[in-house]
């Protein structure tokens, strides 16, 4: 076990994702790469959205790039960025010592849990978009927020039985924990780099891009958004039988990807000012709309657990 | 006698959830033993809970309840046999067994003796399952709904353990087993009695009762405090939810750089105890925050603290460095107002505000502009109107020059007051609407009237809030709270498949609060305006839908509506407060909306009604004459009995009392003006009601003594018409009709 903060000072932001993969995998989660969209949190990945739903046991562990365009500043501010990491793990069932687990991994990572205080503060979760909502805890280590744990309750509106345990890193915030920075561009990165060598860059131009666009450009977003809706939509329509394979093939994930396609042109428009109180509401109810068709077809598949009796239905 | 320890360890509880958590548990345990026989008239019971556990305690229980046998009778003999096979199942015999008695089958059931160990196995799975919370989950394959994980259950009789499962919950098995305090004793322990329980657990870092738990954070807090020469700034929320966070309370003192501590106090004190919820600290004298503040750890760390304290310490900085940070740029931004001027800086803030929405829904558009825009022209016109009206509503405070204000500062306030809506402080703090607004205000060189004026008219903001200090302040806060009221009364009249008022326990909007925020007002301010009308000038102002003007009808009853949820207002707050019932409050109403005067009125008639022993008597004698000359169809107006027709002495005398009081309750100048001293009109009223207490006795002798159904109808006549008379006089002071005499 490592002890004390003057090791914890010394890991890298990428150490410290080696350290969780390694720690994780050795609980017997898949360790999986970022989804290759762009989605607001590792939530929404389809191993953690979809593979919550349905009976079959699922573990994974994995980094998601997470964009938010409406929290860019220009890589002038020290803790805000539009695009940022988060460290995801689910586990299905939540095994009985999740919790233990969990204190485990900030063991791992170096944090001396004699001299630090460590606690979950209550902190239920809800994702409007998603459909989705579970009970659980932000995590404080000394009145600093570290990470996000969730029983998870409903996705897609389904209830989720059993229930998946979903915790949240936030890895540049836990990173400036642990090695003391209070800008996170200042962060050690790794090789030799900084987080701001790294990032600040991207920041400055998607933080211009988030937020500028004339009203054509806002039409082509709002496009964009009824396009993904409409394929969306569309492949939640087709027969679930396959004649070109012969084969019964629910498509649950193709169609999420539009969906999350959907949720991200949303935060978009959002960022440029482009939504109004009310037309904001309706937004959200599409997209939670494809939500729910995307897990009522996951349920139809084998990795929702359904069976051959169910198909038939 | 027997004790009973029950202890559900938990992952991490709510406050909200260790509150009730523990009450359930107690309250079902003790009717489920109670029902049982086990919980008699010497039983005691406790209950605790920590963030992790919640436990009940009993002793003094019943150790067993002997052998009984119980005869129950079932269907009958020609019922359909699957009702009688149906009964022997519930009853637990064989269709054998049953005895025949008359047409009925009857069931000897023999309860063996039952120990109360058995008892608590068989009762607390129902009960631990049934507990109901405000919000649930479920965890990992099991189907139990809790409000957070339960990891194991302890459960012992007289020091030995009882063993039972949870159906839905078939991993966790009870016994004798618990855990101490997370870090610093996660292993597992026996207990035996409570008693050493109790011990065990102490000994493992955990206080397991939260009232001691405060009284530590407490006295460790002052003690860090006076330390530093500074005063610990109690908060009893505060005091209670971190005592429901830890297990063993560590408080640890924090420092402020010096440079925070030039932001203003409301807002340091929304970073330190709002968001952070640390315990603020005040300089020794006076009321000036001081550079330190406390938080409370749940562990005791080896490096006495160090390391949690420069965590906080870290967090704070970054969150009063954003404070300093909206603060600062907030300041320029105002400040803008002495160089272009303070009607060119208002008239760019209402333009913004414009496009902060208040409501939407399909084609109703309510912004916050518009609101302060109703705002100022119901202020002005409140005030404007009627300038001898205007010493009514603030008589007592224009008495002090310094509370004199005009028009034009009402209609200024007003356009000001949501301005600050619109800074960076105000999106990040919500709370510190108004009072920051205030601040601002200063800093672009309005007036200290009108800054403090914005500053308190969001209040009163709940049960311990005082109502706004100046008349401005009062005269904004109204204003605010009316033209809301009206705004959503009529959009409710327009947009008939939404529901917008408050219902049930849910006020979406805030209007309950804000029509007791301005009952209060009224009430604490001694302000009595014609409130029909300033309801209906509060209808007025809210153009929600320009084209189509509503009847003059409409308006008439959309008044009366609110004027009733006004009322309605009234009578909870006066039973809240005052403790008044709402049927006294009912009885002395007579249609005015003056609520001042109501509530004086119900105030003097509850000295002695409906509780006192004349109060009684004189309510009973009134219920039976009103009876009477209903039965009787007597008209209302019926003319005044003859003096000289009184035969009997009790009717003579019941006459004489009558006229008394009649005189009596006119007062030797007829009844006081409204404008009266506050004084002189309570003890008016409460003469009043004196003058009817003194019924007492005559009406009970013309009761006792006088026949009124006499032979003669012109006796019989002149004593209804007494009868008449004595319910008229008692009916001038208030409407005992309405008095609930049971």
């Amino acid at each position: 076990m490592l002890c004390g903060m003057e090791n914890a000072k010394t890991l890298s932001l990428q150490d410290i994702i080696l350290r969780l993969q390694r720690y994780w995998s050795e609980q017997g989660c898949a360790l999986l790469q970022p989804y290759d969209m762009e989605v607001g949190a590792g939530t929404f990945h389809p191993a953690t959205a979809l593979r919550a739903l349905g009976p079959k046991p699922w573990r994974a562990a994995y980094v998601q790039p997470s964009r938010r365009p409406a929290d860019g500043r220009y890589g002038e501010n020290p803790n805000r960025l539009q695009h940022y990491y988060q460290f995801q793990v689910i586990m299905k069932p939540s095994p009985a010592d999740f919790q233990e687990l969990y204190l485990g991994s900030l063991e791992v990572l170096g944090l001396d849990r004699a001299v630090h205080d460590v606690r979950f503060i209550e902190d239920d979760w809800a994702s409007p978009t998603l459909g989705a909502a579970g009970l659980g805890w932000e995590v404080w280590c000394d009145g600093m927020e570290i990470s996000q744990f969730t029983y998870f309750q409903q996705v897609g509106g389904f209830a989720c039985r059993p229930v998946s345990g979903e915790i949240t890193y936030g890895l540049e915030r836990l990173a400036m924990f642990l090695q003391g920075v209070e800008n996170v561009f200042d962060l050690n990165f790794g090789g030799g780099m900084s987080y701001g060598d790294v990032f600040k860059e991207n920041e400055r131009q998607y933080s211009r891009w988030n937020f500028s666009g004339d009203k054509k450009s806002g039409e082509r977003l709002q496009r964009h958004f009824d396009d993904a809706e409409a394929e969306c939509l569309r492949i939640l329509k087709l027969p679930v039988f396959d004649d070109t394979s012969g084969q019964e093939i629910p498509m649950a994930y193709p169609a999420y990807d539009q969906c999350i396609k959907a949720s991200h042109l949303f935060n978009l428009m959002d960022a440029r000012g482009m939504i109004s109180v009310s037309q904001r509401q309706s937004y959200i109810s599409r997209v939670r709309e494809l939500a729910r068709g995307c897990a009522k077809a996951f349920l139809k598949t084998q990795d929702g657990g359904a069976t051959a009796a169910d198909k038939s239905e | 006698m027997a004790e009973f320890l029950l202890e559900l360890l938990c992952e991490e509880l709510p406050p909200w959830a260790q509150k009730s958590g523990r009450r359930e548990l107690r309250e079902r345990l003790r009717a489920a033993l109670r029902e049982r026989g086990f919980f008699g008239k010497d039983a005691e019971v406790r209950d605790f809970a920590t963030p992790r556990r919640l436990v009940v305690m009993m002793e003094g229980l019943a150790d067993a309840i002997p052998p009984r046998q119980e005869h129950r009778r079932g269907p009958r003999t020609n019922a359909p046999e699957k009702a009688i096979l149906g009964f022997c199942k519930s009853a637990g015999v064989t269709r054998e067994q049953l005895q025949q008695e008359g047409e009925y089958f009857h069931a000897v059931i023999e309860s063996p003796e039952e120990t109360l160990a058995k008892a608590v196995a068989s009762i607390a799975p129902d009960v631990i399952a049934a507990i109901p919370w405000q919000k649930s989950m479920r965890w990992g394959s099991g189907e139990l709904l809790f409000a957070r994980s339960l990891r194991s259950i302890l459960c012992m009789v007289d020091g030995r353990p009882v063993e039972f499962e949870l159906v839905d919950l078939p991993d966790v098995k009870s016994g004798n087993e618990t855990k101490g305090h997370q870090v610093h004793a996660p292993d597992v322990f026996a207990a035996t009695d409570f008693a050493g329980y109790e011990k065990k657990l102490r000994e493992r870092k955990v206080i397991l009762d939260s009232q001691e738990r405060q009284k530590t954070i407490e006295r460790e807090s002052e003690k860090l405090a006076k330390e530093k020469g500074c005063r610990l700034v109690t908060h009893p929320h505060l005091l209670e939810t971190t005592a429901a966070m830890t297990e063993w309370p560590v408080p640890v003192l924090c420092s402020i750089e010096k440079e925070f501590m030039e932001l203003p106090a409301a807002v340091l004190l929304q970073v330190i105890c709002g968001q952070q919820g640390y315990f603020a600290l005040r300089e020794k004298d006076g009321e000036a925050l001081a550079p330190f503040c406390i938080a409370v750890a749940d562990m005791e760390a080896t490096d006495d603290g160090e390391t949690i304290r420069k965590g906080h310490e870290r967090v704070l900085r970054a969150r009063l460095k954003d404070a300093d940070f909206f603060y600062r740029r907030d300041v320029e931004h105002w400040k803008q107002a002495r160089e272009i001027g303070q009607e060119a800086f208002i008239k760019a803030g209402e333009e913004e505000l414009h496009s902060v929405v208040l409501y939407e829904q399909s084609y109703a558009h309510c912004t916050i502009g518009s609101q302060a825009g109703n705002m100022a022209r119901y202020a002005k016109a409140m005030i404007e109107e009627n300038l001898s009206a205007r010493a009514l509503y603030f008589r007592h405070d224009v008495d002090r020059q310094e509370h004199v204000f005009t028009p034009e500062e009402a209609d200024t306030a007003a356009r000001l007051a949501k301005l600050d809506l619109l800074s960076e402080m105000v999106r990040e703090f919500p709370n510190l609407q108004g009072v920051i607004g205030g601040r601002y205000a200063l800093q672009a060189g309005f007036s200290q009237r009108i800054a403090a004026a914005v500053s308190e008219h969001y209040r009163p903001q709940g049960q311990n809030d005082s109502i706004p200090q100046t008349s401005l302040g009062r005269c904004l806060a109204l204003s605010d709270k009316m033209c809301i009221l009206g705004l959503f009364w009529k959009l409710q009249h327009t947009l008939r498949h939404v529901s917008l008022l408050p219902r049930g326990s849910g006020d979406p909007h805030g209007l309950r609060r804000a029509a007791l925020g301005v009952i209060r007002i009224l009430l604490e301010a001694k302000i009595q305006p014609p409130l029909k009308i300033w309801i209906r000038k509060a209808l007025d102002m809210n153009f929600v839908l320009p084209s189509q003007d509503y009847p003059e009808e409409e308006y008439q009853k959309l008044t009366n509506d609110l004027f009733a949820f006004f009322i309605e207002r009234l009578k909870v707050y006066l039973r809240q407060r005052e403790g008044l019932r709402s049927d006294v409050v009912e009885a002395v109403l007579f249609g005015s909306d003056n609520l001042l005067d109501i509530c004086r009125r119900a105030k003097a008639l509850s000295t002695c009604f409906p509780d006192t022993e004349e109060g009684k008597a004189v309510l009973k004698g009134y219920k039976r004459a009103a009876n009477i000359l209903r039965d009787e169809k007597v008209a209302a107006d019926a003319p005044l009995p003859h003096e000289y027709a009184l035969q009997e002495e009790a009717e003579k005398n019941l006459f004489q009392a009558v006229r008394e009081a009649e005189w009596g309750i006119q007062g030797e100048e007829g009844r006081l003006p409204l404008t009266s001293s506050p004084e002189k009109i309570q003890e008016a009223y409460i003469r009043e009601v004196a003058c009817c207490a003194r019924l007492r006795a005559p009406i009970d002798d013309f009761f006792d003594q006088v026949r009124v159904n006499a032979d003669d109808p012109a006796l019989r006549e002149n004593r209804l018409r007494l009868l008449r008379q004595t319910c008229r006089v008692l009916e001038s002071v208030a409407d005992f009709s309405k008095i609930s005499d049971k």
